[in-house]
C-alpha cells in the first residue's frame, strides 16, 4: 500500500509538480500576477471534483472509447493554447488566459485520477496509515524535485533566455505524444512500437519515472508517438524563435538578471 | 479571437480524428477474454501470436474501481465494476508483457506471452488431445 501510494504520486502528480515548477519560472517572466496560478489551480481541483462525478457516462460515449478521446482532446488543447501564447506573446490581452487553460486542464485531469485512486484506496480496510505516509513520502519527493526544477531553471535563463519556455514546451509535447498511445489502444492509429529502449534505460525506475513526467520519455514508444513529438516540438521551436525578440522585450526588467 | 481559435482548434482536431481510418477497429481481428474477479485476472497467463494484433477484452466482474495498467504494453485503461471494456494490442514481438490492476498490484496480475503461431498451434493440439 505504501509502494502503491508512492508510485501513484510518481506517476500521477509529479507532472503537476514539475509543471508548477514550470509555470512559476514562466509567470515570473511576464508580467501576469502570481494569483493566477493559485486561481487556475483551485478552478482546475474544482473541475476535476465534477469530471470524477462524469468519467463513468464519458467512458462510455463513442462505443467505450470516450475517456480515451477526451484525455487526447484536453492535451491536444493544451499544446494548442501553448502555442498560441508563445505566437501571441505575453503582453497581449488573453495571454494570461492561455495560460490560465493549460493549467487547469493539467489540474483538472491530474485530480481525477490522482482522487480516484485515493477514493479506492481509502475504502480499504486498514490503509489509511499506509496511505498517509505514502502520501506524505510522495508529496516531499515530488515537491524537492519541482524546487530543484525551478532553481535549475531560472539558473539556466540568466544565460539562454527564454529557455523556461522551451522546457515548458517540451513537457507539454511529451504530455501530448504519451496520449497518442490512447489513441493506440482504441484501435484509432497503428501500435507498433518504433524502438525499445528498455534494456538500456527502464521507464519503471524512479528516473524514469521523472524522465517520463518532465520530458515525455517512453522506453517503447510507437510511430505515432515519435513523430507527434518531433512535430510538435519544431512547431513549438520554430515558434520561439520567430518570436524571441517580442517574448524578450515583455520580460520584467531585471528578471533576468536576478 | 482566442475563443474562436479555440473552437477552430476542436473543430479541426474533430475532423482530424474522424478522418483516420479506423482499420484496425473491424471484426477481422481476434479477441481474448480477461475477467476480474475477487482482485484476480483469470487467466492471468494469455499466449497470443506474435506479430499480430488482437483485441483484448477485460470484464470486471467486481464490484469496485479497477485500473489495468501495463508499462510493457503502453496500456491503461479503467475498469468499472460490472463492465466490459475492449483495448487494442499489438503486433507484439515475440516475449512476455506484464500487466497488473493499479488498485491491487499485490493480487491482480498477469502476463501476455507472445509467441509464434507453431507454438500456439502445438500447445492447442496438446490441450484438445489431453481432453
Amino acid at each position: 500500500m505504501l509502494i502503491n501510494t508512492l508510485f501513484l504520486f510518481l506517476l500521477e502528480l509529479l507532472p503537476l509538480f514539475l509543471f508548477s515548477a514550470l509555470v512559476v519560472s514562466v509567470v515570473s517572466l511576464s508580467p501576469f500576477k502570481s494569483a493566477l496560478i493559485i486561481r487556475s489551480y483551485l478552478i482546475g481541483f474544482g473541475l476535476g471534483l465534477l469530471l470524477i462525478t462524469a468519467v463513468d457516462y464519458i467512458s462510455m460515449a463513442f462505443d467505450g472509447r470516450g475517456l480515451e478521446l477526451f484525455m487526447f482532446s484536453i492535451s491536444f488543447i493544451q499544446v494548442f493554447s501553448f502555442t498560441l501564447y508563445l505566437y501571441l506573446g505575453s503582453p497581449h490581452r488573453h495571454a494570461k488566459h492561455l495560460i490560465a487553460v493549460v493549467m487547469i486542464l493539467i489540474t483538472m485531469t491530474t485530480s481525477v485520477n490522482f482522487l480516484s485512486y485515493f477514493t479506492v484506496l481509502w475504502q480499504s480496510q486498514g490503509a489509511s496509515q499506509a496511505l498517509l505516509l505514502g502520501a506524505i513520502i510522495g508529496a516531499g519527493f515530488s515537491a524537492s524535485l519541482a524546487v530543484l526544477l525551478y532553481f535549475f531553471v531560472m539558473l539556466i535563463e540568466k544565460y539562454m533566455p527564454l529557455i523556461s519556455l522551451f522546457i515548458t514546451g517540451v513537457f507539454l509535447t511529451g504530455q501530448l505524444a504519451n496520449k497518442t498511445n490512447l489513441l493506440a489502444q482504441i484501435g484509432l492509429i497503428d501500435g507498433e512500437v518504433f524502438w525499445s529502449t528498455e534494456a538500456i534505460f527502464s521507464e519503471q525506475t524512479v528516473v524514469g519515472h521523472v524522465l517520463r513526467s518532465l520530458v515525455g520519455y517512453e522506453a517503447t514508444p510507437i510511430h505515432w508517438q515519435v513523430y507527434t513529438y518531433i512535430f510538435v516540438l519544431l512547431i513549438l521551436s520554430l515558434i520561439l524563435i520567430y518570436k524571441k525578440p517580442q517574448l524578450m522585450s515583455a520580460i520584467p526588467k531585471g528578471e533576468v538578471s536576478k | 479571437m482566442v475563443a474562436r481559435v479555440n473552437s477552430f482548434a476542436c473543430k479541426a482536431l474533430l475532423l482530424c480524428l474522424a478522418a483516420m481510418a479506423p482499420e484496425y477497429m473491424a471484426d477481422e481481428l481476434v479477441s481474448y477474454t480477461i475477467k476480474l474477479e475477487n482482485h484476480l485476472f483469470f487467466p492471468s497467463r494469455l499466449e497470443v501470436p506474435r506479430n499480430t494484433k488482437f483485441k483484448l477484452i477485460i470484464e470486471n466482474k467486481d464490484s469496485s474501481l479497477e485500473e489495468f495498467d501495463s508499462f510493457d504494453l503502453n496500456r491503461e485503461k479503467v475498469l468499472f465494476p460490472g463492465r466490459k471494456v475492449t483495448l487494442y494490442i499489438g503486433p507484439l514481438s515475440e516475449g512476455e508483457y506484464d500487466f497488473f490492476g493499479e488498485y491491487n498490484r499485490s493480487t491482480a496480475t498477469g502476463v501476455i506471452v507472445a509467441v509464434s503461431k507453431q507454438t500456439l498451434e502445438k500447445k492447442t493440439e496438446e490441450v484438445t488431445n489431453a481432453h
